[in-house]
């Protein structure tokens, strides 16, 4: 991260079973945020530990751990952390959604494919609404 | 006696036997009073002048007359109602005057007085000589009951009819019904099928329409780099101006932006063939537009609906696959053997679900002599013996209202029958189940009909 200099970066852990996601996302927002990148929910909780995150986002649809799952975990682990998470899914059923959105501080869902400049607007207004 | 009087001329033979002549037509006359006595049915005789001049016992007890004397010289209108008596005498005219014979059925009466429906034969009686009408025959049968048995059968087949007719248009109904609700599971299926193929599908498409944007904006980044390089030959201090270019290079990020590019465009080609295999694997999954028998590779068909289930086996689900690689290709009709397995296969993820979400399921193919069998085991939620025994009936559902109408196992069952096939399945609750599929690897001919 050459230009990481200039102002204060937030950082973002993404996560989501597709390297290739893990990897075009990085590459479209690598110049405005500092990113971290984690193939499974299992690994994310693991990085959390260790990391101050800003915003996450997550897949839905995955292997062994579902985003709705990982969003629960992170709210009993960390229940004080305001709602900076945002879900990520080519499809998912709308009542997960709900769910995610009602109980476990989902504050916007996304369906793929992004649009690189609407999606980045999602994730400045999802951390402004988690700093006040 | 008037009636066997003529009997009594047409007798000859020799005086001295007069005794034994006139024994013999006494026996004779007694037979004949004993016979028509014992008819049934009321039986007389009129003359010309419609008066009676004979009958049985049963038409005086009708009459209610005590005896044969009481009747002789009488006519209708003297033993009976008027309205009876003239419809009787309009037909005693008919038969004297035109020699017509008459059948049919008319209201009368019985020895109570009560009406009934009588069945009337008259027939003219001529003169053997001349040939002239010197009167009548008649009997009148009581048709009552049988009228009335007949007037029942006819309400009752009447009835029948209108029963019939009900019952086919109520049967139009069910059909109807019928349609609409199949619809309705296909509908289902059709919403399973979307949601596999969206999120299959999405996200090699987000490969490549977030992975082109990011190419664009590595190029810009790179392309300033390209464009300084290019100039570096006309530059008048080369020293300074590589010395910018690698500052330009730390400034725009070159060597992210250089790796990034490749990385990105591996990722689109990556998504591009994905999306193409996808595409392909639906094709293959419906063989839209291909209705008729062909030879098929059942593998390759299951790897397509497995495809096509992704979303509901992404989370928790293993799929065992004990595939036979030498089994022969089957001859089906791909389209609906396909549907038969994504039902097969979409059920057991929602057994394993329902029983928390995490399990196997195995499936595995071999061969006997005449088919391929086709084994799908999960270890979900399993059956009961009675809901086994009732998951191939149509609308049988242990499913929320809006998951399907119960017709999935149904319309499998028939998909397989159709291909002369078996379909089984075994169950535990608690341990899983399993379906077994047989199939014919040639069809039989005739050729089953297309559902």
């Amino acid at each position: 991260m050459s230009s990481a200099t200039q102002t204060k970066k937030y950082t973002i852990l993404y996560v989501d079973d597709e390297q290739s996601n893990l990897r075009v996302f990085k590459n479209a927002f690598r110049r405005d945020f500092n990113i971290l990148l984690s193939p499974s929910a299992k690994e994310a909780m693991e990085l959390l530990k260790e990391n101050a995150v800003d915003l996450l986002i997550t897949d839905q649809m995955m292997p062994e751990m579902t985003g709705v799952e990982l969003l629960r975990h992170i709210k009993e682990l960390y229940p004080n952390v305001p709602p900076s998470r945002v879900m990520l899914s080519g499809y998912a059923l709308p009542d997960d959604i709900e769910l995610a959105y009602s109980e476990y501080h989902l504050h916007r869902f996304v369906s793929k494919p992004w649009d690189e400049d609407k999606f980045k607007q999602v994730i400045l207004e999802a951390i402004k609404a988690a700093e006040r | 006696m008037a009636f066997f009087e003529y009997s009594v001329f047409v007798m000859s033979g020799d005086i001295e036997d007069l005794p034994e002549r006139i024994r013999e037509l006494e026996l004779k006359r007694n037979q004949l009073r004993t016979l028509i006595d014992n008819i049934p049915d009321p039986v007389y005789i009129k003359d010309k002048q419609c008066r009676f001049i004979n009958a049985n016992d049963r038409l005086l007890r009708i009459a209610q007359l005590e005896n044969l004397e009481q009747l002789v010289g009488k006519t209708d209108r003297e033993l009976f109602p008027h309205e009876l008596a003239d419809s009787y005498h309009r037909d005693d005219q008919a038969v004297l005057q035109h020699g017509a014979t008459i059948s049919k059925d008319e209201p009368g009466i019985d020895h109570r007085g009560e009406p009934i429906v009588v069945h009337t034969y008259k027939a003219p009686v001529r003169d053997r000589e001349t040939g002239e009408i010197v009167g009548l025959v008649g009997i009148g049968r009581d048709v009552t009951e049988i009228t009335q048995a007949r007037d029942q059968l006819q309400r009752s087949a009447e009835d029948l009819q209108q029963q019939k007719e009900e019952l086919s248009a109520t049967l139009d109904q069910l059909k109807q019904a019928q349609a609409h609700l199949v619809q309705s599971e296909k509908m289902a299926s059709l919403g399973t099928l979307t949601a596999g193929v969206a999120h299959e599908i999405n996200n090699p498409i987000n490969f490549v329409y977030a992975g082109v944007n990011s190419v664009l904006r590595d190029f810009a980044d790179v392309k300033q780099v390209v464009t300084e390089v290019r100039n570096l030959s006309s530059r008048a201090d080369p020293a300074e101006a590589i010395s910018r270019l690698d500052q330009l290079c730390q400034d725009c990020g070159f060597d992210d932006a250089f790796e990034a590019l490749e990385e990105t465009l591996n990722d689109i080609k990556f998504g591009a063939t994905r999306i193409t295999e996808i595409v392909a694997g639906l094709s293959r999954f419906s063989r839209l537009g291909n209705e008729a028998w062909q030879i098929t590779d059942i593998h390759e068909d299951i790897d397509s609906v497995l495809v096509l289930l992704k979303n509901k086996y992404k989370t928790g689900i293993t799929v065992v696959k004990e595939f036979e690689r030498a089994l022969p290709q089957v001859e089906c009709f791909p389209g609906k053997l396909n549907q038969a397995f994504m039902n097969i296969l979409s059920n057991a993820a929602d057994a394993i679900q329902a029983n928390g979400g995490e399990g196997v399921v195995t499936i595995a193919t071999s061969q006997s002599e005449r088919f391929a069998r086709i084994s799908i085991r999960d270890d979900g939620v399993g059956m009961d013996e009675a809901t086994c025994h009732r998951i191939f009936d149509p609308f049988f559902t242990t499913k929320a209202v809006g998951q399907g109408v119960g017709l999935g196992l149904s319309i499998t069952y028939s998909i397989i029958q159709d291909h002369s096939g078996n379909l089984a399945v075994e169950s535990q609750p608690g341990k899983g189940s399993e379906f077994l599929v047989e199939l014919p690897f040639k069809h039989p001919t005739p050729k089953p009909k297309q559902t």
